[in-house]
């Protein structure tokens, strides 16, 4: 366990070095475009309402699902008489959840796929080159992962890739890659995980793959982790039978960047108490699809398309008004500083001290602090060599800025010709590390709504009309809703 | 302490215009340059008993210059002495191939190492003349110097060589704009493929030394010789905070490879040594590329001294 341990802290450490400032911070992926809805907003993927239809070709075989692309499928599905699944590709119509082009069966597999799906397909083999249904811990089959099949090929196992990490002591299977094929998810029963099959992490640095790191006790359990989906380069999803009453299989989300420190998310709106894996999802989680084996026409597991539903905006903002009764909510008062991502495993050890601005100080990796008083703040943290010490440095100076509450102004013009359209911004006095904007609605004039950051409005009567917004947001976890609003007069 | 004010007065040398040069220059942090008669014990700390830099001058310097150096004698106060009969020979050579020949930048003193014109030379013994003062070279002409593209300016080649005996002859360079006294030149700098040197005599003293990486380096391989145990040598860069260098005992070589990333490339990296205690101690090092060709150290960091970077996460919370 203590060298299981020390993998897992490597883990924590070396992700930042390869996530770096290349990859955007969980934030961003919230409000990317000017009039962002929270349609990328992986927070609140685990509430949201999503629209679940079975997949219109499920047979009385396996069918599992490989990979979407935005009017495709490709999956696996089972054969009769043999153990080994093949693979399928269907053109969809997301509208009717149906296949449009007729059944494509064994076609070479780049015109099966967009290219951005092509090169990062890994395949689930056994010893006999099959494709291999579901994972069973109890089953002693050896089973290895698979890519780049030949595009010359009828999708033959035979002449693939080996996985890096493939091991005859151990399986591995479910391998998943972002796009850049720099880093790689898979799960794998290796002897030092927390027991059943565990998920793991490889990555690429200076062209060379990192030895598989374990995510950790917060993801791993001494049950299966499988089916590890790798959605950009930070969020993904996986199923796991350790939580349910059955040991059924659940889908649950996380992030690389902090799987170490938060549980994960459970995907409520997918999950049953029958078993839920193999998900897969375009890059903005509009749509996917999973496999299941809840009740059906069809036996066995079978697939599941989901559909990300529109926000109702007259529905949301009915929803959030119960909870907002202020125009500003307390501001956090207390921080954690944290610069354990910057440790050089190859160099020498430190001893961290931090001067938190306020006359007080801490030491360690970690530190938290509340301060008593709003106002700017400026922590430094000096680093002293343990082995050295007269090496002493001052090596990061963070502001810090504790403000006395929280709250958004509404911008727009107060005076607006009529038949003119008007923009409505939000303006926020806190910085996404304090908090995190989960959803924005707007209720015009009483009848009208919408989402986003921004909205415009065409005002058709004169006269004062009243625009209302309710923002919610995460402190930490925490949910809260400001409420604002402004009157402006069409002339 | 010590090191927390010498950081901060190097910090003041690396601005935008980087004036030089003192050799070594005071960032470095080490006493002298040292080059021992090569009748001498190499494991005093010389291995091959003859120290060559390169100044470079910028292109655009129209005024003469002077070569000052410090204590060349080899026998007095500051010296190691052994006999009374060592001589040391000062050389200033320019002109074409001066730099460029392959030979003028090899970690050893074979071949045509003493390429380009020869524009001066002294020889000095052990007699006190020079003890503690300055002796001068020049005026010169910066066009005498090797135009070097790359560079943008003019490069003279400096050879010490330790002649007859067994003394060890430490000294310094200021290369000056003035006869009588250390004037810095604006944009100039100074560099060298095989670095002898006497480290500070004071325990937890660091020097420091400026490799530079050029986009094509892969690999650096840090040789040392005669560290004699005496501390630790690390390896410091944006993306290395302090990793160990295999380091070398009494009279041996030692040598480490080190993998440059990406973020290196292009970038000056920074040896440090952190003395163990109050010795004496000369020791020679150098640094290869995965081509095994030699890297410069430069006296004044390209790009500044090179910081680790830290990245602080922090995330606001209610009680």
């Amino acid at each position: 366990m203590t060298r299981f341990l020390k993998l897992y802290f490597l883990f924590f450490i070396l992700i930042s070095s390869i996530l770096d400032a290349q990859i955007p911070p969980l934030d961003t992926l919230i409000m990317k475009a000017k009039n962002a809805n929270i349609a990328n907003n992986i927070f609140t993927f685990a509430t949201d309402t999503f629209e679940v239809k079975p997949f219109a070709n499920n047979s009385d075989f396996a069918e599992l699902p490989i990979g979407v692309a935005p009017n495709l499928i490709l999956f696996a599905k089972g054969q009769k008489n043999t153990l080994g699944l093949k693979i399928l590709s269907y053109s969809l119509n997301r509208e009717n959840n149906k296949n449009t082009s007729g059944i494509a069966i064994n076609a070479r597999i780049s015109k099966l796929l967009p290219v951005d799906l092509y090169p990062k397909m890994y395949l689930t083999i056994n010893d006999s080159n099959q494709l291999h249904p579901i994972i069973n811990s109890e089953l002693p089959t050896r089973l290895r992962s698979v890519y780049k099949i030949p595009d010359n090929s009828e999708i033959d196992t035979t002449t693939a890739t080996e996985f890096l990490w493939n091991n005859k002591n151990y399986n591995t299977v479910h391998a998943s890659s972002n796009a850049s094929e720099t880093i790689v998810l898979f799960s794998a029963n290796m002897i030092g995980g927390f027991g059943g099959y565990d998920l793991y992490l490889t990555h690429k640095m200076n062209g060379v793959f990192s030895q598989p790191i374990n995510l950790g006790p917060l993801i791993n359990t001494k049950f299966d982790e499988l089916h590890p989906f790798l959605l950009n380069n930070t969020r993904f999803f996986y199923a796991t039978n350790s939580s349910s009453a059955g040991h059924n299989f659940d889908l649950y989300t996380s992030s690389l960047l902090n799987c170490a420190k938060y549980k994960p998310e459970p995907l409520t709106s997918l999950n049953t108490d029958y078993n839920e894996l193999a998900f897969v999802a375009d890059a903005q989680l509009q749509y996917g699809a999973f496999a299941s084996d809840r009740p059906s026409k069809s036996f066995d597991f079978n697939i599941y398309n989901f559909f990300r539903k529109p926000v109702d905006a007259a529905l949301r903002f009915q929803q959030l008004i119960k909870f907002a009764n202020n125009q500003q909510v307390e501001s956090p008062r207390c921080i954690s500083l944290d610069v354990s991502q910057s440790i050089d495993i190859e160099g020498a050890a430190y001893t961290y001290t931090w001067d938190m601005g306020d006359g007080t100080t801490a030491q360690g990796l970690v530190v938290t602090h509340c301060y008593p008083k709003e106002g700017k703040y400026t922590a430094t943290l000096t680093a002293t060599a343990t082995e050295y010490p007269s090496i002493v440095e001052q090596v990061a100076t963070i502001p810090i800025d504790i403000k006395q509450n929280l709250s958004i102004a509404i911008n727009a013009l107060d005076t607006i010709a009529q038949q003119e359209t008007v923009e409505f911004t939000i303006e926020k006095n806190w910085t996404d590390t304090q908090a995190e904007i989960v959803s924005v609605t707007w209720k015009i004039h009483n009848k009208q709504f919408a989402t986003g950051t921004t909205t415009s409005v065409l005002f058709a009567t004169k006269g004062w009309h009243k625009v209302e917004v309710l923002v919610e947001l995460a402190i930490h976890g925490k949910r809260k809703v400001i409420y604002n609003n402004k009157k402006v007069y069409i002339k | 302490m010590r090191y927390i004010i010498i950081t901060f007065l190097a910090l003041n040398f690396f601005t935008s215009s980087t004036y030089g040069q003192a050799l070594p220059h005071d960032s470095e942090n080490i006493d002298y340059i040292t080059t021992f008669s090569n009748q001498s014990d190499k494991s005093y700390g010389d291995d091959d008993y003859t120290q060559t830099f390169f100044v470079v001058l910028p292109k655009t310097l129209n005024t003469p210059f002077f070569i000052r150096i410090f204590d060349p004698d080899v026998g007095g106060d500051i010296d190691k002495v052994k006999d009374n009969v060592s001589k040391t020979k000062f050389s200033v050579y320019g002109s074409k191939g001066c730099f460029t020949d392959p030979d003028a930048r090899n970690i050893d003193p074979v071949g045509n190492f003493k390429s380009g014109v020869l524009l001066t030379t002294k020889t000095f013994d052990c007699s006190p003349h020079f003890n503690n003062k300055w002796f001068v070279f020049g005026p010169f002409n910066p066009k005498e110097g090797e135009l070097v593209n790359d560079m943008d300016g003019y490069v003279f080649k400096l050879v010490c060589e330790g002649l007859t005996g067994r003394n060890g002859n430490l000294y310094r360079y200021f290369i000056s704009s003035n006869h009588d006294q250390n004037h810095a030149i604006e944009g100039a700098n100074a560099f060298t493929y095989k670095y002898t040197f006497r480290l500070v005599s004071k325990e937890n003293t660091v020097a420091f030394f400026y490799p530079f990486a050029n986009k094509d380096v892969v690999s650096l391989k840090i040789h040392t010789f005669d560290f004699d145990n005496d501390g630790s040598i690390v390896l410091y860069s944006i993306k290395k905070n302090r990793q160990k260098v295999k380091h070398s005992n009494d009279n041996e070589w030692s040598e480490s490879t080190h993998l440059i990333v990406e973020e290196e490339k292009n970038t000056t990296l920074n040896i440090q040594i952190i003395k163990k205690d109050n010795k004496e101690n000369d020791m020679v090092m150098y640094v290869t590329n995965q081509f095994n060709k030699p890297v410069p150290f430069y006296a004044i960091p390209i790009g500044g001294p090179p910081k680790y970077r830290y990245k602080v996460n922090i995330n606001y919370y209610s009680k």
